[in-house]
């Protein structure tokens, strides 16, 4: 079972375990066996890429984590931050847009070192509800649709849709199934049924099991996906996918 | 055959095996959000509460805030609500317990309503959202009428950094309701959306218990609010169909407190909140 999405590190609105071991035993207490692990200590900084140093870090400690640095393509030195995550073998690459002020029509450039790094982009489209944010430090979510809107300027590129919820996933799964590497995960996809209806539409096959941990509890993460499914779509959604799109066997 | 990795999903759904009985305090039928395809009033009960009974749930209070979900529902629309929800609890061998929905911008009107409802129909609390404010004096005959027949309040809160709509009670406001009617039994919706900063508006009021739907499932927030509140006046909550059974559980399940404190939350603190009639024993 891997779970796509954690995180380490301070988060100032909300007093979360951020610990690597903490992170990990929150992840791993709910049956995760990989960890794909990143920063938030550098989400407010003005680069966010010294804060991946500690990332790789856990990852060389702990076989289990696998990095996922987050670079911000509108730091000058983007490239060498992308080349460090080929040379540390980090399966994935975290954007996150309305943090760095980039706009989805701007990143094609951006997304094409993606495609030609080999690497995996993850655009985050939310970190947290704007409604129970701190009032002075508001960061509206990314449009869903402009993400995959980029996806279908760039099939060749695998593209995960981060942290949106399940009415924008649905409403976007007939474009999402028409790419050949586009996929969403399950972090913040909540209501009633909500995984359920993904799969009924298509979706079993582009879905990745994340907790959002250790700001969100792994185990309603697990709930979202075991309480509805059949072992079939649930084994994709919680490995198989993942495991295949980060060529982990 | 099974494969290992299908024999491992027994195990994981047992992490969620909520060990023994649950009520939610806070579902709404599919009528109202969602936009499932259902058929009816019995469609509405068998998705529902199948969806409810896998995550483990066994009872939940029910209450419909009209097919078209007005802000301030007129008498009519809250009459109507009422008829649905009456109608899903005869249609659910009592699964559901339905609360009666009411608007204070009508105080007479919800008195009437709430006398037809609870005295005459058996509901087992009230619910009030969105149309006015709890700080609001025409809440009162209708807290007043509520502890005369002996049954909760549960009054919608939330603490929106994007802003309230004008009649959304903050939690300031349930605690200033609940100091008002020091003999209500005060149940205030929403922890999460609620946030540490509401839970500290209601700590003084004893006779103000929070349920923990709403909002994501955040690390520490139900530890937080039995450490800032006391276990005996928190209860989990759903806000299903809007959020899932399971998820919602999880919350209490996954927090690190005592077993004997999730049973008082999934199960002991509302059914000694609620009228006996609710069948709720042991």
């Amino acid at each position: 079972m891997i779970d796509t999405c954690t995180w380490m590190g301070h988060w100032g609105s909300l007093a979360v375990p951020g610990e690597p071991d903490e992170v990990v035993d929150m992840a791993v207490g709910a049956g995760a066996t990989h960890v794909v692990l990143s920063s938030l200590n550098g989400v407010w900084a003005h680069s966010p890429h010294p804060a991946n140093d500690a990332v790789y870090d856990v990852a060389e400690a702990d076989a289990r984590v696998l990095p996922a640095p987050v670079i911000d393509p509108t730091v000058t030195t983007w490239e060498e931050e992308l080349q460090r995550s080929v040379e540390r073998a980090a399966p994935l690459v975290r954007w996150l847009p309305a943090y760095a002020g980039f706009e989805m029509n701007a990143a094609d450039d951006w997304v094409r070192a993606i495609g030609q790094a080999d690497r995996v982009l993850w655009v985050q489209t939310r970190l947290e509800d704007p409604r129970r944010q701190h009032p002075r430090a508001v960061v509206p979510d990314v449009n869903a649709t402009e993400v995959v809107e980029l996806a279908c300027r760039h099939p060749e590129v695998a593209i995960v849709l981060g942290g949106a919820p399940w009415k924008a996933v649905l409403d976007l799964a007939p474009k999402i199934l028409s790419l050949p590497r586009c996929y969403a995960d399950t972090s913040q996809v909540d209501g009633m049924d909500s995984v359920m209806r993904l799969v009924d539409a298509g979706l079993a096959s582009r879905l990745l099991y994340g907790s959002h941990a250790p700001l969100f509890m792994p185990l309603a993460a697990l709930a979202r996906v075991i309480i509805d499914l059949e072992a079939g779509p649930a084994h994709l959604i919680l490995h198989d996918n993942a495991s295949s799109l980060f060529r982990l066997d | 055959m099974r494969t290992p990795a299908e024999d491992a999903l027994p195990q994981l759904r047992q992490r969620l095996d909520p060990g023994g009985p649950v009520i939610d305090a806070h579902v709404h039928p599919l009528d109202n959000f969602g936009g499932f395809d259902f058929d009816g009033v019995g469609g509405d009960v068998e998705r529902l509460r199948g969806a409810a009974r896998r995550a483990g749930v066994t009872r939940a209070c029910l209450f419909s805030l009209h097919t078209t979900i007005p802000r301030d529902p007129t008498p009519e629309q809250c009459r109507a609500a009422n008829d649905y929800a009456l109608a899903m609890r005869d249609a659910s061998d009592g699964f559901f317990l339905p609360f009666c929905y009411v608007s204070p911008s009508a105080p007479e009107a919800a008195v009437t309503e709430v006398d037809r409802c609870v005295a005459g129909e058996g509901m087992v609390g009230i619910k009030l959202w969105v149309a006015q404010r709890a700080t609001d004096p025409r809440l009162d005959p209708i807290v007043e009428r509520a502890v005369a027949l002996d049954v909760p309040v549960l009054q919608h809160a939330w603490r929106k950094t994007t802003g309230n709509l004008s009649g959304e009670s903050f939690p300031a406001d349930v605690a200033d309701l609940g100091r008002r009617h020091p003999q209500a039994r005060l149940i205030m919706a929403h922890l999460n959306g609620c946030n540490p900063r509401g839970i500290e508006d209601v700590r003084s009021c004893e006779n103000v218990t929070i349920d923990t739907s709403g909002g994501d499932p955040e690390t520490g927030m139900v530890e937080l609010a039995v450490e800032r509140l006391g276990a005996h006046r928190v209860v989990y909550g759903s806000d299903a169909p809007i959020r899932h059974f399971g998820v919602t559980l999880a919350k209490v399940l996954g927090a690190r407190l005592s077993d004997a404190d999730k049973r008082r939350i999934m199960w002991h603190n509302l059914r000694d909140l609620l009228p006996d009639r609710a069948g709720l024993s042991p």
